[in-house]
């Protein structure tokens, strides 16, 4: 491992998929260095996501085509180290605004301690005073925010995003996009945003990559 | 440290541990018992199914079973569609009470039902005062006997009648969802076509595929439930034997070398030949099934409501008859544990008093107190409650995971197997048992917990089917979420899978508790004497006494009460936490 | 699957057949029978095995108990076909210590099955208090009779007054249009009573002039003519018998103006009724028949000292002497007799010419017996 290496958060080789004998992709390749944030822009069904659920260990995984920080991903656990934003929120129902945001934590603390913190992620995500508020209450670009303080409190060297705006409106899109590339700065977060919105990919990223750049595509004609 | 990998291979492995043990437990105790049999009597199970229909008991039984049965069913249709239609239809207040209440005859205990309508069906009772003997068979009901000349009749109207309650709720429960969320304009429409001009054409060309397929399901189901119905043919027709009952009536001498086997024989054909007809009917009852969870929804309930507006005059006629019926029995039940009759100067009057309460609350020498069956009873209900949870859960979880990837015959083999139990009569059950493992080895006679395995083997399939719906419809978002925020094992499992399921648990634990407080033919086969008995068992041994002290029927009655609120008080704790707007049964 | 079945089965019979064919024959009377281990441990309780007996009262059992310190827990039944049937399943891990309650149609099926072990209570002096009379039918070591009586048909006179039913004069009598529907017979399959009634038709129509017919002819005679056969004897005496107290009970049907019961039945109701009864026993030689009950100690029982001090007391003069008013039933000790109070005495009928048949024999044939029964009673 050369100190090369270790800049690179992720590194990807001729990784490809199949899927019930198509093959969705190959010859994926792709670098990403530390405190970057990459977009990745292509059409919806073409393979992003599933690029996505690879590298954080929802697929079943290749062997020596995917390494994080040096490490053959096959051999790491998941240990919120490589977080990952849904399309759309995933928030726990049965848990308010508050403790869904503190699942984020895995340093166990007293309940005060706990009162702060969740306090400070609501002031940043510009929500203040949402902690004990039912999740079914939320509009969509607020979930998503709340989703983004849980995702960024726990601290992962790594956030995945799989289009997570695209179920908004326009209007909320925008504001959430350069408010997301705030907060992602502000943390020094290294991310791969994926996306079908060109705007949106300019907006939020210091690097876009077109999807057809990075893998050969299967031509289904 | 556990790898994703390992700790797939150990669940895996323990569901299947635990479906094979399931399905062993099931199958092993009955192969041993018909084995048994078959080496007491000297013949082969084919010999014995062929005997069968040389035996004027066993041919007597089998053609009373089907008649009930059938009279049962018809009389269930009649009584519950229009049930089932009025509340599908209309908008009503407080739609949740009313499903409620028209379900709690199907979760309470069958002697319960059975004392029920046995007060209903007396003299002095309120069929008796508008001129309905079923009990003694004077006017019209004798009438009917005389032209019909079947022995007893007003004992046969009132099986039928106490089957019907039981089952009204199937019926409501399976057509109604159906009903409520048909498109109005569908029959808008249809009226407007030549095939829909007249109500035989709409019935044909709209009611009938669109509710047919769950009229059907519940048709069968309810075959199923009269056909081994054991309780309430024991005390309503007690001169006649359905097959079930003759099982059991026979089942304490069977499987004894040398000694009564004629009841050996009557066992094993009686065994062979219910148990073809059961998987028979269970397999039209999967196969209906599945054609009636074809969802025709379209559109929200409320709003098909909204569009038809509230019921007719005669509706409500219908659902407040209804809801009568519903409880009736259950409150006589109730009353007669106050009423003592005594003779005075050879005139018999009714007092209200406390006296049977009192007396059913001490117990003495002979028969148990309440609250010591009552501590048994619960004893059984809580450990058969961890059991059939846990091992339900397994299986329900089981058979999604293989449908999830795909292994579709697998999940269905395991489904069946979590319904087999449904197949085989609470009777059976307890026979092979009884005759399975206690001949074997005869040392677990001393063991308190033996009625534990039958109740967690017919609880068991209730909790699977609550379950894997809920199951099923768990988003694996939130698993996946969980994991990637770095949450242990443990806590991804709480936050992703039990806090959904949390409802479905609810629920099921409360059915499993009623079934166990209630089940009484397994129990009765194994426990019938002595300190073991359940509130299910002692209201059957009250009512087995003599009555010449008159404190003995209310003494039953009293029993048959405190059984039938502590089921009422579980299962409205059911219908509490049962998602709103699932109205579909089980 | 069928050949397997087959080889199965075969292995299964054949090794039941070797189990069976030991100390089975039926003409050997001297079984060696071994004693039993205990089915369950000691833990001091006395568990007696019986049906409903009357008898065993609370002031009755609480008395033993006060004198003795053994604690009693009842295994109930619901006849004594029920003790027979429950000693027979639990043979080899028998859960009681003391039978009551098994007749002398019963009990040489007991002692074959060597269901029962030796008490030393032939040893006591109270033993040479048991009338001859009651120890007539068996007098070995593993059962004691401990009440008796005279199993009988009784009627009710407002209805069988000669004028709207006749009075019988022969049992086929009862097989007459004006009977139909109007008996009530509980099953020898279940029933003590029902059973010793069916030995008293099997010896009257052995008895009779007519040597085409036996007691199955009659019985299934009896079946067409809507006769009510129920599993118990309170069934048939209480829910269908007119001439009983069963009048005032919950559940009465009242369709039977015969039924079995005993002889002194009248007499039991006249004591409840304050000297008045119309109901009576029918005076037909060979109907009737003696039943005496036993107690006995379980083979493979665990207390057995507590059930030899119960089998005393029920067979002390206190307890014993009061079987009538207790029990409804007649003492075994020499020189007792019902009591005058109300009538007891007076209205008890003593039958004239009970039927017979030997014990041996009654073993020998019961299953038969029994078979035929339910065949002609279908």
């Amino acid at each position: 491992m050369n100190k090369e290496n270790l800049e690179q958060v992720i590194s990807i080789k001729n990784l490809s998929k199949e899927f019930e004998g198509n093959k969705i992709f190959t010859n994926l390749n792709l670098n990403v260095e530390n405190n970057q944030i990459i977009a990745i822009l292509g059409p919806s069904g073409c393979g992003k996501t599933t690029m996505l659920r690879m590298i954080c260990g929802l697929e079943i995984c290749e062997n020596d085509s995917i390494y994080f920080k040096g490490q053959d991903i096959c051999e790491l656990n998941s240990n919120g180290e490589i977080g990952f934003i849904f399309q759309k929120p995933i928030l726990f129902p049965h848990l308010n605004v508050g403790k869904n945001i503190l699942l984020g934590s895995n340093v166990k603390s007293d309940k005060k301690t706990n009162i702060e913190i969740i306090k400070k992620e609501l002031e940043f995500i510009g929500l203040p005073g949402y902690s004990k508020r039912k999740i079914e209450s939320l509009s969509g670009g607020e979930a998503q925010r709340v989703v983004l303080a849980r995702a960024l409190l726990a601290k992962p060297k790594l956030l995945l995003l799989d289009e997570p705006f695209s179920a908004l409106d326009v209007k909320s899109r925008r504001k959430l996009v350069i408010e997301t590339r705030k907060l992602l700065k502000s943390r020094k977060m290294t991310a791969i945003h994926v996306t079908h919105d060109k705007e949106e990919a300019e907006l939020v990223a210091d690097i876009v990559l077109h999807w057809e750049d990075l893998c050969s595509q299967n031509k289904t004609e | 440290m556990l790898t994703s990998k390992d700790r797939t291979l150990i669940s895996n492995s323990i569901q299947w541990t635990v479906i094979i043990a399931f399905a062993l437990t099931i199958i092993l105790p009955l192969l041993y018992a018909i084995m048994r049999l078959e080496a007491v009597t000297g013949m082969s199970s084919l010999d014995s199914v062929i005997s069968f229909f040389t035996l004027t008991e066993t041919k007597e039984a089998l053609r009373f079973t089907l008649l009930e049965s059938l009279f049962s069913v018809i009389l269930t249709l009649i009584i519950g569609l229009p049930l089932a239609w009025q509340l599908g239809r209309y908008e009503w207040k407080h739609i949740s009470i009313i499903r409620s209440l028209i379900s709690i005859p199907f979760v309470m205990p069958a002697i319960v039902a059975a004392m029920g309508f046995l007060a209903l069906i007396d003299q002095g009772g309120p069929l008796d005062k508008i001129g309905i003997d079923l009990r003694t068979e004077s006017g019209i009901i004798g009438n009917i006997s005389s032209v019909t000349g079947i022995e007893n009749t007003g004992h046969f109207i009132a099986l039928v009648i106490a089957h019907a309650w039981f089952n009204i709720s199937l019926v409501v429960r399976m057509v109604e969802p159906t009903l409520s969320t048909m498109d109005p304009r569908w029959e808008e429409q249809i009226r407007l076509l030549p095939a829909g001009n007249s109500r035989l054409g709409r019935v044909k060309n709209l009611w009938l595929p669109f509710i047919g397929p769950a009229i059907a399901c519940a048709s069968a189901l309810c075959f199923v439930f009269s056909f081994t119905s054991f309780a309430l043919v024991k005390w309503l027709t007690p001169t006649k034997s359905t097959l079930e009952s003759l099982m059991a009536d026979s089942g304490g001498t069977a499987g004894i070398y040398n000694y009564r086997i004629d009841t050996s024989e009557i066992v094993l054909a009686v065994c062979l030949v219910q148990l073809i007809i059961l998987v028979t009917a269970l397999a039209i009852t999967s196969r209906l099934q599945r054609k009636h969870s074809l969802r025709h929804a379209i559109v929200s309930e409320s709003s098909a409501r909204k569009s038809r507006g509230k019921a007719s005059f005669f509706g409500k006629a219908v659902l407040i008859g209804g809801l009568i019926f519903t409880l009736l029995p259950l409150i006589l039940v109730a009353i007669s544990s106050f009423v003592v009759r005594t003779v005075k100067n050879g005139t018999i009057s009714s007092d209200f008093t406390l006296d049977a309460w009192k007396n059913a609350w001490q117990g003495d020498n002979s028969t148990l107190s309440i609250p010591e069956a009552l501590s048994n009873s619960l004893i059984y209900a809580l450990i058969t409650l961890i059991f059939s949870i846990i091992i339900g859960w397994i299986i329900a979880s089981s058979i999604n995971r293989l449908e999830n990837s795909g292994n579709m015959k697998l999940a269905k083999i395991v489904d069946m197997i979590s319904l087999a139990p449904l197949a085989i009569s609470a009777v059976m059950i307890g026979l092979g048992i009884l005759l399975g493992i206690l001949r074997w080895n005869p040392a677990m006679f001393n063991w308190f917990l033996i009625p534990v395995i039958p109740h967690v083997l017919l609880t068991t399939p209730f909790v699977v089917r609550v379950m894997l719906p809920a199951i099923r419809s768990l988003d694996i978002s939130f698993e996946e979420q969980a994991k990637m925020l770095g949450l242990s094992p443990t806590k991804v499992w709480i936050h992703s899978r039990l806090s959904f399921l949390l409802g479905p648990l609810a629920v099921s634990s409360s059915l499993t508790i009623a079934f166990s407080l209630g089940e009484f033919g397994a129990t009765w086969i194994l426990v019938r004497s002595g300190s073991w008995d359940t509130l299910s068992i002692l209201v059957d041994q009250l009512m087995g006494q003599p009555k010449f002290n008159p404190l003995v029927y209310p003494m039953a009655m009293a029993s048959a009460t405190v059984l039938m609120a502590l089921t009422f008080v579980l299962f409205l704790l059911a219908e509490k936490v049962r998602p709103d707007g699932e109205g579909s049964g089980f | 699957m069928n050949f397997k079945l087959f080889t199965l089965t075969s292995i299964l019979l054949t090794a039941s057949l070797s189990g069976c064919l030991d100390g089975k024959s039926s003409d050997n009377q001297n079984i060696e029978c071994t004693t039993l281990s205990a089915g369950h441990d000691d833990d001091g309780k006395l568990r007696i095995l019986t049906y409903d007996v009357l008898a065993l009262n609370d002031s009755m059992i609480e008395s033993f108990e006060t004198a003795t310190g053994i604690e009693i827990e009842f295994i109930k039944e619901s006849d004594a076909g029920g003790i027979l049937d429950q000693m027979m399943l639990t043979k080899e891990a028998q859960q009681a210590d003391l039978m009551i309650g098994l007749d002398n149609s019963y009990l040489q099926t007991a002692i074959e099955n060597c269901l029962l072990r030796e008490t030393l209570f032939t040893q006591s002096p109270q033993y040479q208090n048991i009338s001859s009379s009651s120890l007539e039918a068996y007098q070995g070591k593993l059962a004691i009779p401990f009440d008796q009586g005279t199993v009988c048909l009784n009627y009710d006179e407002n209805f069988v007054d000669g004028e709207n039913i006749t009075i019988p004069t022969s049992l086929w009598n009862l097989t007459e249009p004006q009977w139909n529907g109007k008996t009530s017979f509980p099953s020898p399959l279940s029933s003590s009573p029902g059973r010793a009634f069916m030995l008293a038709t099997i010896d009257y129509f052995e008895s009779d002039a007519d040597e085409q017919t036996d007691a199955f002819d009659w019985w299934e005679k009896m079946s067409e003519n809507d006769a009510t056969f129920t599993s118990g004897w309170s069934e048939s005496y209480e829910t269908h018998y007119t001439g009983g107290y069963g009048e005032y009970t919950v559940g009465h049907i009242g369709d039977s103006h015969l039924t079995v019961s005993y002889c002194h039945s009248p007499g039991v109701e006249a004591y409840y009724s304050s000297n008045y009864t119309h109901s009576t026993s029918l005076e037909l030689p060979k109907t009737s028949f003696h039943q005496v009950e036993y107690t006995g100690i379980i083979n493979g029982a665990a207390n057995v000292a507590g059930a030899e001090q119960f089998i005393e007391y029920l067979l002390s003069n206190d307890v014993n002497s009061m079987m009538p008013e207790n029990n409804l039933m007649y003492s075994v000790l020499v020189n007792s007799s019902l009591p005058e109070t109300d009538g007891f005495r007076h209205h008890a009928d003593i039958a004239t010419t009970t039927a017979e048949i030997p014990l041996v024999r009654i073993e020998m044939e019961m299953e038969q017996w029994l078979a035929n029964w339910k065949e002609a009673t279908q």
